[in-house]
């Protein structure tokens, strides 16, 4: 989640306005969607994993690609027995397990995950939320919506801290650090209903916090944080309107 | 529960400019008090409210509590219920907004209101990431840019040293606002500081003072538990010891700087131990590695048996000892009072025909209400009593209290030990009342940045420092 990942910095990544870099992220999206030949899709993730690695330094590589080996691994192994096309690479007992398309396929996929998940990482660990949902209001969002999604935000992170609070108190009234190993419904069961019972009696509490601070007023709502404007709002535009450039580039190429 | 009747023929004047202090037990309605002054009951909760109450003449029950933001603002015991955002500027920032405030002014405001508290550099931290006292501070600079005229603390002050204590209510008097304070518990600021008093029980008005050495008054806080009486009677532990940290080593990564570092501590059969220090010096940490939730980077712990000490490893720990969290509802979960006290037993494979007489034991010694009611509905105070009682029926060589004594009065705090203490070996108290632990403990460890740094038992009390923790009484 947002709040988690990010992280405050001088980078130049931290520098830019988070306005540009989220239409630089829907450039991303489009780039690697873009029909063009597999070493393409290469280059632009190897250029997105080194900008992570150069601006953001080389260990926070580790936090996406910790949370992305699961589903690389069932890519890599799922993918290439479903496509049958091109030549046979690996064949058992007469039976065909990987073709040149399957490979090509599972790579193509594979680069895919890595480059948007990386491209999104950079974004998140660079952009406070609060900015992130001021950038959301200057798109147009309403506030009420940026603010629902403010609350969320904030709300998962804490709902994630008080299962392991309660898991902890559970672990301790049944004496069993080892119960991570016992039976899902003896263990997860009670825990839930505890962060369940929280999250529920929370929601007439956030309704008293909200309208305590003023959220439900007539008067025009202003806004404390300001994002940048003029000059140094167009050149991040520059800066990343010639990045999306060099990704978009593969497109008006005829292969 | 549903259809009670909370608070009945409740009448107060608040005067203005002063520190009204209001002095109840866990259940006497204070929050609900609090929450009724400030708009939010029963138009978030349900429920009827009859009466009348008004705010410089004017009647303020027809008011939204957004309309009323000017007029009073409220600090609540848990401060989690009140942060919204993730940076504490803006935290500070969210009800000038909502103002419509230019935001070179919001800006003034909230520096000013950060560096009053003290977290000027801490503007751009997320609150969820501040300790408990820091929180509180938070929400005291959120009101404290609004100046409303009353701020309505609901044991707002008490996971504050005394010193930041008298800070707030010095800039609630700084901003000429008036102050009513929720308290369970008679205290030193209360002596010093209040301006007037009220007591509430059973959702009435009870006694009132202006003074705070008015002797009815006295009389009936002391009658009440709210002030601390005569002190228990020692327990006479035994001399002999039953648990024992040595070189106890424990850091939680190079950031954060903190290191615990217990060199040698004995803990002796039959002892109620009062573990004190400022929010930050290691209590709760001390107490994790107690129980065997967090492992020790150095040192050992160990538990005496029949061929003396045994080191045990933390999941060993884990059940010996047990550890009451500050929240209660962290611990309880299940849909009766019944089967939340039973399920210790079931799970300790007590004869079935023993299990009745043994819960019916227990809700009778911690006081809980009928046995078929559900736990998520009962009062504070008595989700609190039934977290103990499970404890109760547990077989545990210490269990670990870690501020329970929150929105609890000193007999009912006493009693809830007591009753532990009846069945438990040791006991060890986390709290930040010094007044509660020279009355209710044995011995008291202080810590500081991670170590004991005094350690006295009764009658020697006044030897050790109380870690930031002392007040008058």
């Amino acid at each position: 989640m947002i709040v988690e990942f990010f992280r405050p910095g001088n980078s130049l990544l931290h520098r830019l306005d988070p306005r540009p870099k989220l239409l630089f992220l829907v450039v991303v999206l489009i780039a690697f969607f873009v029909p063009s030949t597999t070493w393409v899709l290469l280059l632009f993730t190897a250029a997105i994993v080194a900008v992570v690695a150069f601006f953001l330094g080389p260990a926070q590589l580790l936090p996406p690609l910790k949370s992305l080996w699961p589903i690389l691994l069932l890519i890599f192994l799922l993918t290439p027995p479903f496509h049958f096309g091109g030549q046979p690479i690996i064949r058992i007992l007469g039976a065909t397990l990987v073709t040149s398309e399957g490979l090509d396929t599972t790579l193509v996929m594979l680069l895919r995950f890595i480059g948007i998940t990386f491209g999104f990482f950079a974004v998140v660990r660079t952009v406070a939320l609060d900015d992130m949902v001021l950038s959301l209001r200057w798109f147009g969002l309403p506030y009420a919506a940026c603010l629902v999604m403010t609350i969320t935000l904030r709300t998962i992170p804490s709902l994630g801290a008080a299962w392991h609070n309660v898991m902890d108190a559970h672990r301790l009234r049944s004496g069993l650090v080892e119960s991570r190993r016992r039976r899902i419904v003896e263990t997860y069961l009670p825990v839930l209903t505890s962060v369940l019972i929280e999250a529920v009696k929370g929601i007439p509490v956030l309704a008293m916090a909200l309208e305590s601070r003023g959220f439900g007023r007539r008067n025009p709502r202003t806004s404390y944080a300001e994002l940048k404007r003029g000059r140094a709002l167009a050149a991040d535009m520059l800066v990343l309107a010639a990045a999306s450039a060099a990704l978009l580039w593969p497109a008006f190429i005829r292969w | 529960m549903p259809g009670d009747r909370l608070l009945e023929g409740l009448s107060l004047t608040v005067p203005r400019g002063g520190r009204t202090f209001l002095f109840g037990r866990a259940d006497a309605g204070k929050s609900t008090l609090a929450r009724i002054v400030a708009g939010l009951v029963p138009r978030f909760t349900g429920g009827a409210l009859s009466g009348r109450i008004s705010l410089d003449g004017r009647d303020i029950r027809s008011s939204p509590p957004y309309e009323l933001m000017q007029s009073m603002g409220l600090v609540a015991q848990d401060s989690e219920e009140q942060l919204l955002t993730t940076r504490c500027d803006t935290e500070v920032a969210f009800a000038l907004e909502s103002l419509g405030l230019p935001r070179a002014e919001m800006r003034e405001r909230v520096g000013a209101s950060l560096e009053k508290v003290g977290l000027a550099d801490f503007a751009d931290r997320n609150p969820a990431t501040l300790s408990g006292g820091e929180k509180k501070r938070l929400l005291v600079a959120c009101l404290h840019a609004i100046r409303p005229g009353l701020w309505v603390l609901d044991e707002a002050l008490g996971e504050l040293d005394f010193e930041w204590k008298t800070r707030v209510l010095d800039i609630i008097a700084e901003t000429g606002g008036t102050a009513l304070l929720m308290e369970s518990r008679w205290s030193g600021l209360a002596a010093l500081r209040g301006t007037s008093y009220f007591l509430l029980d059973e959702g009435r008005k009870r006694a009132a003072a202006k003074d705070s050495q008015e002797p009815a008054f006295l009389a009936a806080l002391t009658n009440a538990g709210i002030r601390q009486g005569e002190p228990l009677e020692p327990r006479r532990p035994q001399r002999k010891g039953f648990l024992r940290m040595e070189g106890l080593g424990f850091r939680f990564d190079a950031s954060t700087g903190f290191t615990l570092d217990i060199e040698s501590l004995e803990l002796q059969f039959g002892e109620t131990c009062a573990l004190v220090g400022r929010n930050g010096s290691g209590k709760s940490t001390l107490g994790r590695l107690l129980c065997g939730l967090l492992r020790p980077q150095t040192g050992t712990i160990g538990i005496r048996g029949e061929q003396g000490y045994r080191k045990l490893r933390p999941d060993e720990l884990c059940a010996k000892v047990g550890y009451l969290f500050q929240n209660p509802d962290h611990q309880i979960y299940l849909p009766s009072v019944r089967e939340e006290l039973s399920l210790g037993l079931h799970r300790q494979r007590a004869e079935r025909r023993e299990i009745e007489p043994r819960v019916q034991e227990a809700a009778r010694i911690f006081g809980l209400p009928d046995l078929a009611a559900p736990p998520a509905l009962l009062s504070y105070g008595a989700r609190r009593r039934l977290q103990a009682a499970t404890y109760f029926l547990l077989p545990r060589d210490l269990l670990i209290l870690d501020e329970i004594d929150s929105g609890l009065s000193y007999r009912e705090v006493e009693s809830l030990i007591n009753a532990l203490a009846s069945r438990v070996p040791g006991i060890v108290l986390i709290t930040h009342d010094m007044v509660l632990a020279r009355a209710a403990c044995d011995r008291i460890l202080v810590m500081e940045e991670g170590r004991i740094t005094g350690d006295a038992r009764r009658g020697r009390f006044e030897s050790v420092g109380a870690g930031g923790q002392a007040e008058t009484t």
